[in-house]
């Protein structure tokens, strides 16, 4: 599989500091995957998803993009921001236009491309987050939600590999934030885009494909979750913790409940799944 | 008595001009000593713009607030000394950290308040262990700090003032699950400590369900639902109208409710969950 992003014994520190936010990383994301990166407040997190569309670069090391472009060169800068697109937490900061639709073919305009093209992209990326209807609203009426629908849409527009998305339910409500989760998994599972997500909410990471744990600058898990969640303890000294239908499910084990169940248990549905199973036990 | 009493307020933004826009229609609420609530609402439903009211930021078009009965918009009212008994922590504080020394930052309030120098110390001493940093933190600068000591910082600056009641919006966004708790911890001993009342507006519906005593749901410039989280979680499908949900302790109860009659739907805490799931467990033993 080809790789969307690899890093080899990356390193950074800020200048004019000794510390190492981290070193000798390697990571490698592949086409198609989804995959979750935790780590505690400080942990260097989002420092190193900027290395990623090149924003900031290594101070050792290297980031290579699609297998190709060398983060460090910066004549590969417009294509890499091109390939993979970076959604921030707050998504009033991404928005530059006073119209919905003119928002979204900023960038498009940007590249020149013709107006025609323009035109069905943005008709397009409005479809897939479902905000076709808003497309003449100025985004100061919408939601925070919507807002975030329409940074995720303007970086659609540009076709991406890749998109990176930091903390970007963070300051959503309750709404907001399943309709986003909804479209992240869609534009993975239906449209193929690899995706990479930061998160604070362990819920939000129960189903990607594999989740990377920073801790002290350097990786400390890279597995699939059912496996990276197996180790509570570590997690929760490093200030982490692990989705609550998993502690709930370690707690009644703890206490002699769900003794039948040997795979670790991520969501709602294979909770109650499990309790049925206990109940037809012991009745 | 209560603290705080709001009373019908109504308040728009751009008032008498194209983009007037009503965010406040008819709101009451009264804030009582020891209380904890918690706001709840979709984004624009009006959280902030209330936070702005209570503590005098903003003046309502109807309507009228008490502070100790005291109307506070009456003439020769002390609006200052309102905003030293009520302190709002508003959405990222620590964007509004700005001395060299985390100690100065701290003290900058008890300077403004006119708190003598020798009464400061302590008092800067005592918020910083209730927010849980040690006494080295007191010469470093805020800016070299991580994001979660930097909020707790900023925190501490608000809480030094003994704020009778004190209002945070969103305290806890963006931080990891470890320093989310110390901030609650940290305002549960705070109110011990002062029997104030603290009022958090939150996105998280599982962070007020651990914490609050009281909920409002706010939706459209209304309150919509209120009472303790057991009554205003009981009601799903109101709260999904709202763009708003149950903890997802609450969802799986119901959930399991749906096959086991028995299931107590109306719990909404971790610990609380996990007994109720016990004694279906356990009852299940029982029968046979």
């Amino acid at each position: 599989m080809r790789s969307i992003i690899q890093t080899e014994k990356l390193g950074f520190h800020y200048p004019r500091q000794e510390r190492l936010i981290f070193e000798n990383l390697n990571i490698s994301i592949k086409e198609g995957e989804m995959v979750g990166i935790l780590g505690s407040n400080g942990s260097g997190k989002s420092t190193l998803l900027k290395h990623f569309n090149a924003l900031i670069r290594p101070k050792k090391g290297a980031v290579l993009i699609d297998e190709k472009w060398n983060t460090k060169d910066p004549e590969t800068w417009l294509d890499i921001r091109q390939l993979v697109g970076l959604v921030f937490q707050n998504p009033e900061n991404q928005i530059v236009s006073t119209i919905v639709e003119e928002d979204i073919a900023f960038a498009l305009e940007n590249l020149g491309l013709p107006r025609e093209e323009i035109k069905k992209r943005v008709n397009e990326v409005l479809k897939i987050v479902n905000m076709y209807e808003y497309r003449k609203r100025p985004p100061y009426q919408l939601s925070g939600g919507q807002k975030q629908r329409i940074g995720i849409a303007s970086i659609l527009a540009m076709r991406p590999k890749g998109i990176i998305f930091d903390e970007a339910t963070s300051m959503l409500d309750p709404k907001g934030r399943k309709d986003i989760l909804k479209i992240i998994h869609e534009l993975n599972q239906k449209y193929g885009v690899t995706v990479l997500m930061t998160t604070h909410l362990l819920d939000e990471v129960a189903s990607v494909d594999r989740i990377i744990v920073l801790n002290k600058g350097r990786i400390r898990f890279d597995d699939k979750p059912e496996i990276v969640f197996e180790n509570r303890e570590e997690l929760e000294a490093m200030g982490l913790s692990i989705p609550t239908v998993t502690k709930l499910a370690l707690d009644l084990k703890a206490e002699g409940y769900l003794t039948d169940s040997k795979k670790l248990i991520l969501t709602k549905e294979e909770f109650v799944q499990a309790i049925q199973k206990d109940i037809g036990v012991r009745a | 008595m209560n603290l705080l009493k709001i009373e019908n307020i109504q308040y728009s933004y751009g008032k008498n001009t194209p983009f007037e826009k009503e965010v406040l229609k008819n709101i009451s609420l009264e804030v009582n000593a020891n209380d904890f609530i918690g706001v709840i609402g979709h984004t624009g439903s009006g959280k902030s713009t209330l936070i702005k009211i209570c503590n005098g930021l903003l003046k309502p078009d109807k309507g009228q607030i008490f502070y100790k009965g005291e109307n506070i918009w009456k003439k020769g009212f002390d609006l200052k000394h309102l905003r030293f008994k009520v302190g709002v922590s508003f959405q990222y504080p620590e964007h509004q950290l700005f001395c060299e020394t985390v100690k100065k930052d701290i003290a900058y309030g008890l300077v403004n308040k006119g708190v003598p120098e020798e009464e400061q110390e302590s008092k800067i001493r005592q918020v910083l262990k209730i927010v849980g940093l040690q006494e080295s933190y007191l010469e470093k600068s805020p800016f070299k700090l991580s994001g979660g000591e930097m909020r707790k910082v900023a925190l501490a600056g608000t809480m030094v003032l003994e704020p009778e009641v004190l209002i945070l919006d969103e305290p806890t966004a963006g931080l990891d699950p470890k320093t989310t708790k110390q901030v609650y911890e940290s305002l549960k001993e705070y109110q011990a400590k002062t029997s104030s009342s603290i009022i958090v507006v939150s996105h998280s519906m599982e962070d007020i369900s651990e914490y609050a005593t009281r909920l409002i749901a706010l939706d459209d410039g209304n309150i919509l639902l209120r009472g303790t989280p057991a009554q205003v979680f009981s009601n799903t499908e109101r709260l999904n109208d709202m763009s708003l949900d149950v903890p997802i302790t609450t969802s799986i109860l119901s959930m399991l409710a749906q096959k086991n009659p028995s299931v107590n739907t109306n719990i909404y805490r971790y610990n609380d969950t996990k007994a109720e799931i016990i004694r279906l467990l356990k009852d299940v033993k029982s029968i046979e």
